[in-house]
Order: C-alpha cells, then structure tokens, then sequence
C-alpha cells in the first residue's frame, strides 16, 4: 500500500517536472559513464579507448534511458498524451472533414442527450424524500385494466390492517381552483392529502410546520394548509409572516401552518401542488365520501416499514385488499361490476421515483423516441466511419511509408483512435450544447399541453450519459476504418501497383456502411410515416362539436363567506352569462358541468322506461350539465326535436337531450323523442330520482377525448340539476386571441364569489390532447429527414470515389466506343446496387420494427403500405438524385484527355 | 528494437535485494554500485547501466532508497542512493525469505533416494 501511494505520488511529481526529471536522468547517466572512463584509465587505458570500451559496455544511453523512464506509470499517459497531441495536428490540417464529422456526431449525441434528458427526468429521476427506495404505489389491477386510484374508506383499510408493514398515505389529484387571501377569488393548485403525507415522505417543513396525523382524524379535519416553496415565493414573497394568515377556499378559512422545503413539489413528477391540505378538511364533502367504495379518489403510497421486504409488503397487503375486495362486491348490487371486483388483485410496485400521470402517458412515446434517435445516431456514426475510410485512402500513402519504416501497427492503430476519440469528444461537446437547447424545447412541447411542471435540467446521469455515448460512438465508427487502414501491404503501395481498387477493404468496408445507412433511414422514415399518418389520422376524427373560434374559460364553483344557495348560483350564472355576451366580439356564451374532453366526468346509473337491460347488465350513460346555448355554442347539431329553451327553468318539467348512440343503445328503432329517463343514485337502480322527457336527439360528440369509443350522452339544462358549471364556452365573431383579454378582464372583476382559474382556446385544447402523438410524429419525422441525409451523402461520396477510381477505365471503354449512356449507365448501376441492398435489408426491418410500434397507432397497420411505399419513393429519389451527379461527371469525361494523363 | 533484448543476467527482483544490501553498507552513485557487485561476487555479477538504472528506478519509486545530488572523491557531481527505513526493512524481510528458500532448494537438491 505504502509503495503504491509512493508510486503514485513519484508518478505525478515525474508527470509535472518532467523536462527536469529527463535532465537529471541524462546528468546521473553521464556520470555512470564518466565514472566507468576513468576506472577503465586508471587501469592503464588511453582515454580515447576508455571512452570507447565503456561505451560499447552501457550499450545504447537512449535505450536505456526509454527503460529507466518506463518503469513509472506516468510514461503511459504521456504517450497517450503524444497521440492525442498529435491527432489535433492531424486534424487541424484537414479542418473541413473534421468540421463534417463533429457537426454529424454532435447532432447524433445531441439528439440522443436531449430525448434521455426527458427520460431522465420523467422516468428515472427519484422524487427528493429520504430513502426513495423505500417507497411503493398500490393500484387494483382489473381483468380489463389497472386502476390507480381508491377510495377512502379502501385506503384507511390499507393503513390500518397494512401498519404492521407500511406506514401507507393518500393523495388525491392535483386540482386547479380558486382560494382567497385578503381578495378577490385567484387560482392555485390544490391536492388533498392524508395528515401523514409529509411524515411518511419525511420531508421536513422549512418554515412552521407540515400537515400531521391529527389534522386528519375524523371528518372534519383541522382546517389547515401547507404552501409549497414555489407557491410561497410566487405569492407571498418569501414572506416569513405568513405562518398563522388565513386562505379561504369555498367560503371556508384555512390557516396557514407552514411551508414545504425548497424542490419539494410532491410526490408526482411533473405535477405540483401549490398548497397542501388533509383530506377530510374539504369543506362541504358529503358523509358517503368517507364511507362508501363508490368514489374512487385517492393514490395510495406507502413507505415499507424497516426490513420489510417488497415481497413482504406484497404479500401482506394483498391479503389487506382481499378484505376490501370483498367489501366493495358486498356493497355492489350490479352482477358484471361484483365479478370484475372479484377477480382485481393488488399490484403493489416500486415507487422510488413517486407516480405518475405524465410518466404514465409519455413513457411509450419516449422509449420509441429513443430507440428512433439511437438509430439516428448508428446512421451518423456510419456517415463518420465513411468519412474517416475515405481520409484513411487519401493518405494511404504516408501510412505505407510509416509501415515500411518500422512504426508498429499497434502505433498507428492508437493514433488513428486518438482521433477518432477526439472527433468523438467534439461531438460530445457540441452534442451537449445541442442537447441543453433540445431539451428545453421538448419541455416547453410536452409542458405546453400537459398541465405539468417539468424539470428536464440536465444532471450528472445526463452528463455520464451523453459520456457513454461518445466513448460508444468512438468505437463504432473508429474501430473498422482505423483497423483496415493499417491493414495494407506497404510495398504494394509504394511500388504503386495496389490491387483493384474495387477489392481493397476500405471501399467494401465504406459500401458495408453505405448500404447500412440506407437500410436505418428506410425503417426510420418508414417509423416517421406510420406517425404521421396516425395522427392525420387522429386529427380527421370528427369530435362533433366545433372547436374553433371557441374560448374555454374554467370557473370554481361559487363562494362567498359560505355557501351560496342554488337559486342565487343559478342567477350568478345567469348574469354571468349576459355580463360575458356583452363583451365586444363575444358572439354566444354557454357554459357545462363537465368541461370539452376534461377529467371531470360524470357517469351515471340510468332507468329508462320500456328498456328492460339483459341480466347482470346495469345501464349506464354519461351525462352533462349544460347551458340553453350550449348546442348552439358548441355547434352540436340538435338533430331532432329541441334544445333547451329558457322555458327549461326549475319549476318547469324535467327535460333532457340525448345522442344518437343513447338512442340506438336504448331504444333501437323506436322513437326516443317522448321517452322517459331517470338518474339513478344506487347501482343498479332502485328507484330513479324522477323521470325526465326526452325533448331531442343531438348528434353524437366526443366527451373525454379524442380516442374515445362514443357511448351514450344524457344532456340535463343546468337549472334543472344542482352540478355546479365548471367551464364557460365563449364563441367569438373574430379571433378568438384578440378577444381573450378584454373577455378575461371583464369577467375576472365580474363578480367576487366567482373565479376564473384558466384560460384556453378550444381549438388549442382539442389539439393539446394529442402532444405525445404529435411530439413523436415530428421528432421521427426530423429524425428520418436527418438519417436519409446523412445517407445520401455517405452515397454520393462513396459513389464519386469509385467513379473517380474509375476513371482511366471509363476513359477506356469510351475510347472503345462505350456511350454517354453506357457510362451513365455504368456509374449509377452503382448507386442502383447500394440502394437495392440497403432496401433487401431496410424493407423488412421497417417491417419488423413497425410491429413493435403498433401500440402507439391509431387506425394506421403497422405494414401501412402508404408510409412504405412514399418512405421508399423518398428515399430511392434523393439517392438516385445524389447517385446521378457522379454519374454525369463520369459521362462528360473526355477519353482522349484520360487515356493521355493515364 | 524491443525490451526483451535488454541484457539481464540476474533473475529479476534478485537485482533489487542485491541492490538494497550493496546500500545498506553505504551510499554509493550507479557506477559505484555496479563495482560493488561485481566486486563481492568476485566477478560473477556484472551489472550494466540498461538493468541498473530502470531498478534504481523502480526501488526509489518504492520507497525504498533514496538519491541525492552529491561530490564524488573526484570532485564531480553523481547521484547518490541510500536506503530509507522502508527498505532496510524490506532488505530484512526479502534476505530471510531467501534463505528459507534457499535451503529449501538445496535440500531438495541434495536429497538421495534413502532419505525419502
């Protein structure tokens, strides 16, 4: 031990004084020779022959030299250091091939760093509590799918049976909504949690203190709130008084106990919260909240107790949930939903990185996006290693001759991946620069439509990351070129009878590589125009209803110094109606329960007269509160009967409208219009609140999202029904954006029980619900377009060098008589056989790789014979367009002129 | 040229203990040690500068000896190396070593059928 740190240390003193330490070496050996000059003159010799004889003796000073400095380690790295000196010289003497590799290597890495960065930041990055790894997540996997989410009396189950193991908390979904401090109503993000929600994550208040158990006892709990850092800083301006103020939410004060530590945002990545509160705390929440199975709510996280095995807590809690299972079945009348209940088993999963809807949304999408990028950069690296053959021939010569006069092979092979290490590290460089920009455009992409906040920041798992891949990179394009290059035969060379240049290595070597780029780019574009055409696709889907020149604004529910009566809500809406017409280039306002394609849905239990449901089945349907403009609004076509009429009013008999799949779904041939309809508040229906009269058919329109199955709607006038509106529908008589502020103005300072809590353009909103799918249509289109690039380069260099190899033949063959058209013929069969090879390849790899991709397409085969065919005309142009300028070359070549100069 | 033609007539790693006990007597510079050897082996060692200095080199690196700039008898400047405590100990261990294998070799060498 104590000799190597000597090693060591004496390593690094050599490294740094290293002219002095050769000194020293040189002076200590000439005196070994001065000594051994005069021993051998003291014994009589002439100095002449002293010098001689000792000489002859210590055999060569510079041999021993080269030993005596080899036995530290230090000489390694200043040989290394040599080559790598000696690379940039290289290199700098051909600045524009060095140019073209880095550039094509730092888009390939770049490109790579940023979609990692994403993932880093999205998939793998741990959420900031103590021992993440402690963490795990619940769900109930059904036969039909999983389910994320349970209710509260299913999570009290899990935390008390389950304590033994786990300490388990609750968190319901980050909400929007509107809160009061010392004003008017203003938006803030709001998530229920259990009281324990900070203990379990062990995540300390900065300031105060975080929620605890005893907030969350029994219903109702403590009214009391903790900010988050950013909430606290944004509003409040780090104020330390704020500890002990008061927020009210739905009339009802809050205090404010403490604040969360700085970057702790939750335990959702990519969904904060701006304020914390317990659970039971809800001002308002029926008493069946907290009771019944009905209302599925809540994430459940659990940390494992200390030396509890994740197969430990596995097996417990999926006894705890047996419990639980059995008593949602019990509560449940309806036969198919017992059965699905009966045959849910727990997952119970890692959750070191928390959960998460984003992640759960984006992780297909980004994994494909990778693999794409990844082949990207194969396509770069074998760009590069054409590039690198082709330098490798220029200077065949001088390698020949380094050969011959006795460099190493070993030697030559060092330098050449010096350089190739040094391309790699400017790649790299760039590539990390490229990468800080990309990144920040995919966060604003995926930011822009998800209500998240995203953190794609690089960090050090980026960093090593875009490290690997450079150090990858280096080898795959450098070590084929750099080992042929020196496979040559120096005396051929020299004599200049190389053989056939079509034989040699490197060019069957650069044509391996040509054929492989074009059979990357091929299942890339062909992976693009799968995308593309899917979401075409999904942009052609009929909603039903018409988003443009709409604006959505979302309102909070009502509230002033408590709770605010139907009636006066009803005639707030009202006004607020009439307030919003009133604006200039506002044509029509409406307004709805459930929002265009919002998570807030409300599905129902229905009985409906003279429809006797099969055994076991319990109809059900959508359903929606709505404004008499809504239809119009939202031009949703009223295809028979009416719409709703002011007439509609409370004391008024009860009307709806459905669509045309409720029709067919429930009454098939018969005439709807007239039918009798009733919400049911049990499952199945025991008795229906009261029966509604079907006053019209709507067409049918999508309510969640784009991909949904159409079931059956149920439209209820808003005066009818006590559901609060969430969302107002404005439609403009001109751009909706120039009207948007005023519009926002007015209704902002319309009334203080109200509050608008976001803004959005219909059009903008439908759209925003297909970022993932236009996020990859665009990135593997781009990434194709690059790939096919740098495979049409790597041809067309290929391709001329050949042809320029072949010139004396050509010239040849023209003097024989060979025409223009022949030797056209000749040069592009060239590019005609790389292309025809790439595609043997590239056509069933697209084929094989759009398999894998059919999870994320919509109505497109994965064998779309439209993507294939353009991605094959596509490809086959630009490289018969790259191949033909060589071959023009080649046909305008004057024979006389080439035989003479041969 | 490669390394393996460098001229060694000594097992390697005996050079250094042979090296450290010429220094435990008394400081000497690269010829002087050299003379030593060859001199108390009676000439059987003749060490040459291509194996003396690379273990100078490596024994020093160790730790175990130490150079410094001095005056020969003739007035001229040489490289003196003595030994630290390290390699005195080392000397001590290595020396013990030796002779238990020694011994053992020459048992071995020795042995008649009659003994085993």
């Amino acid at each position: 031990m104590k000799a190597r740190i000597s090693r060591f240390i004496g390593g690094v003193t050599a490294l740094l004084r290293r002219r002095q330490r050769d000194e020293e070496l040189d002076e200590e050996l000439g005196a070994y020779l001065e000594a051994a000059v005069e021993a051998r003159m003291r014994a009589g010799m002439a100095r002449a022959d002293a010098v001689r004889a000792a000489r002859v003796q210590a055999g060569s000073l510079a041999a021993v030299k080269d030993w005596t400095r080899d036995v530290g380690w230090e000489t390694r790295i200043e040989s290394v250091w040599r080559d790598v000196r000696q690379a940039a010289r290289r290199l700098r003497a051909s600045p524009a091939f060095a140019a073209a590799a880095v550039l094509t290597l730092a888009l390939g890495i770049g490109a790579n760093t940023a979609i990692f960065s994403a993932i880093n930041a999205i998939m793998l990055r741990p959420i900031p509590v103590e021992r993440p790894q402690e963490l795990i997540s619940l769900a109930a996997r059904y036969p039909d799918g999983v389910e994320p989410i349970f209710s509260y009396a299913a999570y009290r189950t899990f935390a008390v049976d389950g304590a033994g193991l786990v300490d388990a908390l609750a968190a319901a979904a980050v909400r929007r909504d509107a809160i009061s401090i010392d004003g008017p109503p203003e938006p803030a993000d709001i998530r229920w949690v259990s009281g324990n929600y900070f203990s379990v994550l062990e995540v300390p208040a900065a300031l105060g203190r975080t929620l605890i158990e005893a907030d969350d006892r029994r219903p109702p709990g403590e009214r009391v709130v903790v900010l988050s850092d950013a909430y606290w800083a944004r509003r409040f301006g780090r104020d330390p008084g704020v500890v002990g103020r008061s927020v009210r939410f739905k009339g009802t004060p809050f205090t404010i106990v403490g604040v969360a530590p700085r970057g702790f945002s939750g335990e959702s990545p990519g969904e904060a919260s701006d304020l914390w509160m317990p659970l039971t705390a809800q001002p308002g929440a029926p008493s069946w909240l907290w009771t019944g199975h009905s209302t599925t709510w809540l994430r459940v996280l659990a940390r494992r107790r200390a030396g509890v095995s994740l197969a430990e807590a596995r097996g417990g809690l999926e006894a705890v949930y047996a419990g639980i299972r059995r008593d949602i079945a019990a509560g449940t009348e309806s036969v198919q939903y017992r059965d699905k209940v009966l045959e849910s088993r727990l997952a119970v999963s890692e959750a070191s990185r928390g959960v998460s809807r984003l992640r759960d949304n984006l992780s297909g999408p980004l994994l494909i996006l990778m693999a794409l990028v990844g082949l990207v950069l194969l396509v770069a690296c074998a760009n590069v290693a054409n590039l690198m053959l082709a330098r490798a021939a220029a200077r065949r010569r001088e390698t020949a001759v380094c050969l011959a006069i006795g460099a190493g092979r070993l030697r030559l092979v060092r330098q050449g991946f010096a350089e190739a290490a040094l391309l790699a590290a400017g790649g790299g460089v760039g590539g990390c620069l490229l990468a800080l920009w990309g990144a920040s455009a995919l966060e604003r992409l995926i930011s822009g439509a998800f209500p998240v906040s995203l953190d794609v920041s690089p960090d050090l798992r980026v960093f090593a990351f875009a490290c690997g891949v450079a150090c990858a990179t280096t080898l795959l394009f450098g070590l084929l070129p750099v080992l042929s290059a020196t496979r040559i035969d120096p005396l051929d060379d020299l004599r200049g009878t190389g053989g056939p240049v079509r034989r040699t290595v490197p060019v069957r070597l650069g044509r391996t590589f040509v054929v492989a780029q074009i059979a990357g780019s091929l299942v890339l574009l062909v992976a693009a125009g799968l995308f593309v055409r899917s979401l075409s696709k999904l942009e052609d889907i009929d909603t039903g209803f018409d988003p443009d020149r709409v604006l959505l604004l979302r309102i909070a529910s009502p509230a002033g110094e408590g709770q605010i009566p139907i009636a006066a809500r009803r005639t707030l809406y009202s006004r607020l109606f009439e307030h919003a017409e009133s604006v200039a280039g506002v044509a029509a306002v409406s307004a709805s329960f459930s929002g265009i394609f919002s998570r807030e849905t409300w599905g129902n239990v229905i009985a409906v007269d003279g429809f006797v449901p099969p055994a076991g089945v319990v109809p059900r349907t959508f359903a929606n509160a709505v404004s008499s403009g809504y239809f119009a609004v939202m031009r949703i076509a009223v295809l028979r009967g009416r719409g709703f009429l002011d007439a509609d009013h409370a004391a008024a008999p009860k009307v709806v409208l459905v669509n045309e799949t409720f029709v067919r779904q429930f009454f098939g041939e018969t005439d709807a219009i007239g039918g009798r309809v009733g919400l049911c508040s049990s499952d199945p229906c025991g008795s229906p609140a009261g029966m509604m009269t079907i006053v019209g058919i709507t067409q049918d329109a999508k309510y969640t999202s784009l991909r949904e199955v159409t079931r059956p709607m149920l439209y209820l006038p808003f005066t009818q029904v006590d559901q609060t509106l969430r969302e107002l529908q404005v439609r403009t008589t001109g751009d909706p954006a120039a009207v948007a502020p005023a519009l926002y103005r007015e209704l902002a300072a319309f009334d203080s029980r109200l509050a608008i809590i976001g803004m959005v353009q219909a059009r903008d909103h439908v759209s925003g619900s297909l970022v993932a799918e236009r996020l990859v249509a665009k990135l593997s289109a781009t990434f194709g377009l690059l790939a096919l690039t740098l495979a049409v380069v790597g041809l067309y260099g290929v391709v001329a060098y050949v042809a320029a190899q072949r010139t004396g033949e050509i010239g040849v063959r023209m003097a024989l008589g060979a025409s223009r058209r022949d030797v056209t013929r000749l040069v592009l069969g060239d590019t005609l056989r790389l292309l025809a090879m790439g595609g043997a390849i590239g056509i069933p790899a697209a084929l094989a790789g759009g398999r894998l991709l059919a999870g994320q397409l919509y109505e497109v085969s994965p064998g779309d014979p439209l993507a294939l065919f353009v991605s094959v005309v596509t490809l086959a142009g630009a490289a018969i367009a790259a191949g033909s300028v060589p071959a023009r070359r080649a046909a305008r070549l004057d024979p006389s002129a080439v035989l003479r100069a041969g | 040229m490669t390394r393996d033609s460098r001229p060694s007539g000594l097992v390697q790693g005996t050079l250094h203990m042979l090296v450290l006990k010429t220094l435990a007597l008394e400081p000497l510079h690269g010829y002087g040690i050299g003379v030593r050897l060859a001199q108390i082996s009676g000439g059987v060692f003749q060490v040459n500068a291509g194996s003396l200095f690379p273990a100078l080199r490596r024994l020093e690196r160790d730790g175990l000896i130490r150079g410094e700039w001095r005056l020969t008898e003739n007035n001229r400047r040489a490289r003196y190396y003595a030994l630290t405590a390290s390699g005195r100990v080392t000397l001590r261990r290595e020396t013990r070593e030796w002779e238990t294998q020694t011994t053992a070799i020459s048992r071995i060498l020795r042995a008649t059928p009659e003994e085993l």
